[in-house]
């Protein structure tokens, strides 16, 4: 994944969950992060298909619940 | 508008009056919120944002009376109909058209008491809920006909999110949140976004199939049939806006007299009397925009942008964020959706005799045409922000097809417009010359080999060509600056000559590391091309694939 896509991811999750220590990102996930709730997954997954334009259909919209996990994702899919 | 900048734009905004509005939608809205605020701001507003209970909306239109608050329906044809709702599943219930269309009128009635309100309508998807298909489309035709009559603005089926909606009852697809975010907002506010007033458009392979500098004007394909049927309808799509008071601009990389000339052959749509001016340049579009706005004295957001190059457009919207910019398409399929953005943009209600009159008007201030030597703005961040990669190739008989292919077709950036065969190559080559090529990618993709560079013995360069595709990007002095740095040769002399088609080149020669003696050929030294461009050479990750082997 390019320096450039992975400063975008983290800007995407300093914006949905409000993080101000970018250095806790890399290791968040939906179980560790308060206010990952499901009103800021729809969030999250709104910001991914938009800043990467991509179309992320159910099974997967679910399963993204780590920054690690979004991180392959989007290496994989962009 | 995409999901950071909307964030930013709402951390940003400092206060406004405020916006009360309702959104009332079958679905959750959590995805909407920050685009309704981010729009809001942009026109001053602090919204005010609330929205009825998931799966309320039948309940919503049927109370008794309704507060003040704007409301701004966004509807789904479950609304009308709600055994077409997808997360209820398929219903057992034989299907009644006439039950179904009672449904629908009753519904649009409910819709249409409302005070204060304005609508929205997706044209989503229905549920085969009609034995025939025939009966579906039927059906879904009343409900589009049903939104039309409350005045709803309609979306297409791809603004709906089936997967969205069933995992998170979220319906609006992300591609579209932010389009109709916008519009509710200016339901809710009462304006419309201002009509744009001018379409500025690029040249080759947008007004016209091919490239004008490279195929020559009887090479080029506009007319209504086979490859330049589209662009026999972009035409006449133009001409329709300029005769509704749209301002035509055209803006291209190319020198003056070439872009004129299709104009001038009396077989294209458009004539150069349709344009306010035809701006041909080398310089960025960017810089070429803004010159024009000035000129014309209107804003840059009443331009909207169309280029065929991704590159152009991402290079406008960097510089000038107010410019809308549309990418002409690349395929016919795609055309109703490219004409209907541009629609979007130039809405006008009425026509004046002024606006008639204004490709006239704006003719007579600008006097003459944009002058062509206006500088570009700063490109070194945007170029930078491409991660372009060079890769130099010495070639040799055995591989220099391309090469050649290259010298013998390329017009505007060539040294001297001077064929070579592939024995004259040959028997440079076997005199000690050299021959290089370059192939160059970016985070974009792979623009493929597109300079080629022929020197002999002595250090006299005999063809130094480069693709139009790339212009604007410094490759052919971070080239220079390569090859500065092998020290090969102390000294380049470049064989040059003067074409009808070589201004880039004659631009190129303009630059400081050249020197021009009287009778003698354009000559730069090793040491000044490093000196003066190390930093067009910095611009790229340069790989010399004989030294990589």
């Amino acid at each position: 994944m390019s320096a450039e896509n992975e400063a975008l991811l983290k800007a995407i999750f300093a914006a949905v969950f409000e993080m101000q220590d970018e250095a806790q990102i890399p290791a968040a996930t939906q179980d560790t992060t308060k206010s990952w709730d499901s009103v800021t997954h729809v969030a999250l997954i709104t910001a991914l298909e938009s800043e990467f334009d991509l179309f992320i259909d159910t099974a997967e919209a679910l399963s993204l619940v780590s920054y690690e996990k979004i991180l392959d994702y989007i290496s994989n899919n962009s | 508008m995409n999901f950071l900048t909307a964030h930013k734009l709402v951390k940003s905004f400092v206060s406004g009056p405020e916006l009360g509005l309702r959104l009332a939608m079958s679905g959750e809205t959590e995805n909407l919120s920050l685009f309704l605020q981010a729009h809001a701001a942009t026109r001053g507003f602090l919204c005010r944002q609330q929205a009825i209970p998931f799966n309320t909306l039948q309940q919503f239109v049927r109370q008794e009376s309704f507060d003040e608050v704007k409301n701004v329906f966004v509807l789904l044809p479950w609304d009308f109909l709600p055994p077409l709702d997808w997360r209820t599943g398929f219903s057992r219930d034989e299907f009644s058209p006439a039950a179904s269309l009672a449904s629908i009128r009753d519904t649009a009635a409910l819709l249409g008491n409302v005070p204060n309100a304005g609508f929205v309508y997706i044209d989503a998807p229905i549920p085969p809920i009609a034995a025939d298909g025939n009966a579906n489309e039927k059906l879904r035709t009343h409900l589009r006909s049903a939104a039309l009559e409350l005045g709803a603005r309609v979306y297409p089926e791809t603004a709906f999110a089936l997967a969205s909606y069933l995992t998170h009852g979220t319906p609006i697809a992300s591609s579209h949140v932010s389009l109709l975010s916008e519009t509710v907002i200016e339901l809710a506010v009462g304006k419309t976004r201002p009509s744009a007033k001018i379409l500025a458009t690029d040249l080759d392979n947008v007004m016209w199939r091919g490239v004008i500098g490279e195929d020559g004007v009887d090479n080029i394909h506009f007319g209504p049939t086979g490859a330049g049927y589209r662009h026999f309808l972009y035409q006449t799509y133009l001409k329709r806006l300029q005769s509704q008071g749209v301002v035509l601009i055209a803006v291209s990389r190319n020198d003056t007299e070439l872009a004129n000339l299709p104009f001038t052959t009396d077989r294209m749509t458009l004539k150069t009397d349709d344009f306010v001016s035809i701006v041909a340049s080398y310089n960025a579009k960017s810089a070429q925009l803004e010159q024009i706005a000035k000129e014309l004295n209107l804003g840059l957001d009443a331009i909207v942008f169309v280029d065929d190059n991704p590159l152009e457009i991402a290079e406008v919207r960097e510089q000038l964020e107010q410019v809308n910019c549309v990418l002409f398409p690349g395929k016919d399929a795609e055309l109703p959706d490219f004409f209907s953005t541009l629609a979007s943009f130039f809405h006008r209600q009425s026509i004046s005799d002024e606006d008639k009159k204004r490709t006239e008007l704006y003719r007579t201030r600008l006097k003459s045409m944009v002058p062509s030597d206006v500088q570009g703005g700063d490109l070194t961040e945007f170029l930078k922000n491409l991660e372009m990669r060079l890769t130099i190739h010495r070639r040799h008989a055995k591989d220099f097809d391309r090469a050649v292919q290259l010298i013998n077709k390329t017009n505007q950036f060539n040294l001297n417009g001077i064929r070579l065969a592939a024995s004259d190559v040959i028997d440079i080559l076997d005199n000690g010359g050299r021959l290089f090529t370059a192939t160059l990618a970016d985070k974009n993709g792979s623009h493929g080999e597109i300079l080629a560079c022929l020197i002999d013995r002595g250090g006299k360069v005999q063809a130094y060509v480069m693709s139009c595709r790339v212009f604007q990007r410094r490759v052919e002095f971070a080239f220079l600056v390569w090859l500065a740095k092998q020290q090969l040769y102390e000294q380049l002399d470049f064989m040059f000559s003067p074409t009808d088609r070589n201004i880039p080149v004659q631009q190129f020669f303009s630059d400081s590391i050249f020197s021009h003696s009287p009778g003698e050929a354009p000559s730069a030294n090793s040491e000044n091309i490093i000196r003066h461009h190390l930093e067009s050479h910095q611009l790229f990750e340069v790989t010399d694939t004989a030294a990589a082997s």
